[in-house]
Parts: C-alpha cells; sequence; structure tokens
C-alpha cells in the first residue's frame, strides 16, 4: 500500500487516515481575529488612587518625623516658658555651683537654668521654642538682641554643661578608685587592728 | 480590588522602610531614654536633669574662651561631643526607687552595641558600672550607672569621649576631692 498520503496527501487515502483527520482536525489551530465579549469595555481607566495613597503614605511618614524632632527639640529646652520666681532662679544658679549640697533644703535644678538665664530677655515677645516654628519670629529680632540671648543661652548651657561635666567626672573619678582599691571604704576594711 | 491590594502593599513597604530607617538611626545613636526615671523627681529630696543637646553643645563651645586654660581644656573634651544628659537623684530615705528603675536603664544597654567596661558593686557602698559604646576605632558615647541607698546618677555622654580626661576633672572647676589621697607608685629599688 502506498502510504504517500500520510507524508504530503498525494496518491490513495486511507479511509482510517480520514476518518482520524477528521475528529482531529476541529482542534487544530487556525488565526482568526480575536473576539472580546461584549460586556468587556475596551480602554483603561486611569485611576489616581495608587498615587495619592503613597502621597498620603509619604505626608506622614514627613509629618511624624517633624513631630519627632519637635519633641526633640522641646526636650532639649525644657520648659521654655518661665521660671517666673527671681528668687527661684538666684537659687538654680547657686545650686549649680555645688555637686552636692545637703539634703535637707529640696531644690531641683534642670534644664530651666536655661529658662532662667532667658528671662532677662526684654518681655514682649514669646519665647522661641524650637529652631523649626520659630524662625519666622527669629528673623525679625534685631542683630544685637539676637546676639544678646544666643549669649544667654549659651552661658545658661554653659553652667549646664560644667554641672554635667562636674557628674559625670566625679562618678567616673568614684568608679576608677573604687575598682582600683583606693576608695576609702575599702580601705577601711582591709585593715588590721593592731595591738 | 487588586489594585487596592498593591497600593495597600506598596504603602506598607514604604512606612516600614521609614521605621526601619529610624529605628536603625536610633539604634546607631549612643543617647538612651532616660525620660522613665521623672516621676522619681517627686521622691527626691534632690535632682539634677541635664540636658544639652548637639545644638546647645556647639553653641556653648562657641562661648567658651580660648584663653581660660580651664575653659581650653573643657573645650577640648566637649570637642565633637553629641549631648550629655545626666539624671540624678537623692533621696532622704533607703529605697525610694526601685530595681525596676535602674534595670529600665540596663535593658537598653544590653545591645550589642554597648559594653559594660566596668562595674564595682558593693551592698553597702552602692554600685558603679560604666558602659562605653564604640563605633569602628573610636568611642561613640558612654553611660555611667551610679547607685547607692539614697542615691542614683545616670549619666550618658553622645559623642567621642576622652575617659581619661573626664575623669581627671575632678578637683578642678570646683568639682570637690573625695579626700582621698592617689597611690603613688613606689620607686623601685
Amino acid at each position: 500500500m502506498n502510504d504517500d498520503y500520510l507524508w504530503d496527501r498525494t496518491g490513495e487515502p486511507d479511509p482510517q487516515i480520514q476518518q482520524l483527520e477528521q475528529i482531529l482536525g476541529t482542534l487544530g489551530y487556525y488565526t482568526r481575529p480575536l473576539e472580546l465579549p461584549a460586556r468587556v469595555r475596551i480602554g483603561r481607566r486611569r485611576t489616581f488612587f495608587p498615587r495619592i495613597a503613597i502621597a498620603a503614605a509619604v505626608a506622614t511618614m514627613l509629618v511624624g518625623g517633624a513631630f519627632w524632632l519637635l519633641l526633640h527639640k522641646q526636650t532639649a529646652l525644657v520648659g521654655l516658658e518661665s521660671v517666673s520666681n527671681p528668687q527661684a532662679v538666684e537659687k538654680l544658679k547657686t545650686a549649680s555651683e555645688n555637686v552636692a549640697p545637703p539634703a535637707k533644703n529640696k531644690r531641683v535644678y534642670e534644664s530651666t537654668i536655661v529658662n532662667a538665664a532667658l528671662e532677662n530677655k526684654p518681655k514682649g515677645r514669646s519665647v522661641r521654642k524650637n529652631l523649626m516654628a520659630g524662625n519666622k519670629q527669629f528673623r525679625t529680632l534685631g542683630e544685637t538682641e539676637l546676639t544678646a540671648r544666643h549669649r544667654a543661652e549659651a552661658e545658661a548651657a554653659k553652667e549646664q554643661l560644667m554641672l554635667a561635666l562636674r557628674v559625670a567626672s566625679a562618678k567616673l573619678s568614684l568608679a576608677q578608685k573604687k575598682a582600683h582599691g583606693t576608695y576609702p571604704g575599702s580601705l577601711i576594711r582591709n585593715q588590721h587592728k593592731i595591738g | 480590588m487588586r489594585t487596592l491590594f498593591k497600593t495597600m502593599k506598596l504603602a506598607s513597604l514604604a512606612l516600614l522602610l521609614g521605621l526601619s530607617v529610624s529605628v536603625t538611626a536610633r539604634a546607631q545613636n549612643a543617647r538612651i531614654e532616660m525620660g522613665q526615671l521623672d516621676h522619681l523627681g517627686a521622691k527626691a529630696s534632690e535632682t539634677v536633669d541635664v540636658n544639652i543637646d548637639e545644638r546647645l553643645m556647639h553653641l556653648t563651645a562657641k562661648f567658651l574662651s580660648g584663653k581660660d586654660p580651664d575653659e581650653v581644656k573643657i573645650k577640648e573634651l566637649v570637642n565633637g561631643l553629641k549631648g550629655i544628659y545626666v539624671k540624678s537623684f537623692e533621696f532622704e530615705r533607703d529605697g525610694d526607687y526601685s530595681q525596676a528603675d535602674i534595670e529600665s536603664i540596663r535593658l537598653q544597654l544590653r545591645s550589642p552595641a554597648w559594653s559594660k567596661i566596668l562595674n564595682v558593686s558593693s551592698k553597702k557602698e552602692g554600685s558603679v558600672e560604666v558602659y562605653l559604646m564604640s563605633n569602628a576605632a573610636q568611642v561613640g558615647g558612654l553611660v555611667v550607672v551610679a547607685t547607692d541607698l539614697k542615691e542614683l546618677t545616670i549619666v550618658n555622654i553622645v559623642g567621642p569621649v576622652d575617659l581619661e580626661k573626664l575623669s581627671q576633672l575632678e578637683g578642678q572647676f570646683g568639682v570637690p576631692e573625695l579626700g582621698i589621697e592617689r597611690t603613688k607608685p613606689k620607686p623601685k629599688n
């Protein structure tokens, strides 16, 4: 039997092969244009929602960051508003001279020392709480006033710095002495009774 | 719906990125949180609370005299520092502060960035712990936790600090000496 029909469709066709061709022929690939269902609308609908959401997230982060910075600055200049009592101001200043004054007098000397010095500035202007918020008002101040304020702030900060260094130094030194065994307590403990 | 999910995913990723950046920045900072000790101020007979941030530090350094030898020493010491924070409380009675207060500080110092370089403890005389943060070859910060029965002091210095110079300040600029003679090395025979 000539089986050329299988290869190039010449010669005598085999009925079984023809039958198979008919069955499988329906599954073959035929190029035809894409037919979209009627309910599908062609065209891209642009949505701004993702962009708005991203912008909102970024804005939230920026606001959060600014808020954090604001808090951070305010911690540095704690309670800028007032040490209203001048006597208290004097007390604060004198208190910073001593590292360990008698415990009987209850004193609190803290960051308000900065404010004590700032109290000397002319009244009628609100105190600049932080750099970010205060810049607008800050520019309106005169040059000399600016320098005076800076100086007052620096002087007060210097007092604080000295106090902090005193405490830090004393504690470090104490640690060193204790570690080396030259602390009086340890010396007394190690002494033996004579006689 | 799918767009909404994508957007939410993007937004949360951006938030996570921002948070991780801020947390990393905070972790690398040698500043510790001491605000939780503020409640002790009400019980304390004496409170020292010093907060000098980088801006104030720069401002102060500018106004330190370059002629006065004492101030020159201080200027050298604080040069490069980013902040000094001190909280010290003295109490009239024993046990006015709790171990939890100290633990809140120690907890922050347990991160690998910090190393305890000195720990002297005594039941009668209290204890002093010195922690150091090292960034590469230089000191990034220092924390001293000194506790006594009636006293609690936390010192936090942010930035490169010279420990030797700092401890030598005692006895100068009005810093009281503890009345202890320094041990002199014995001459070798």
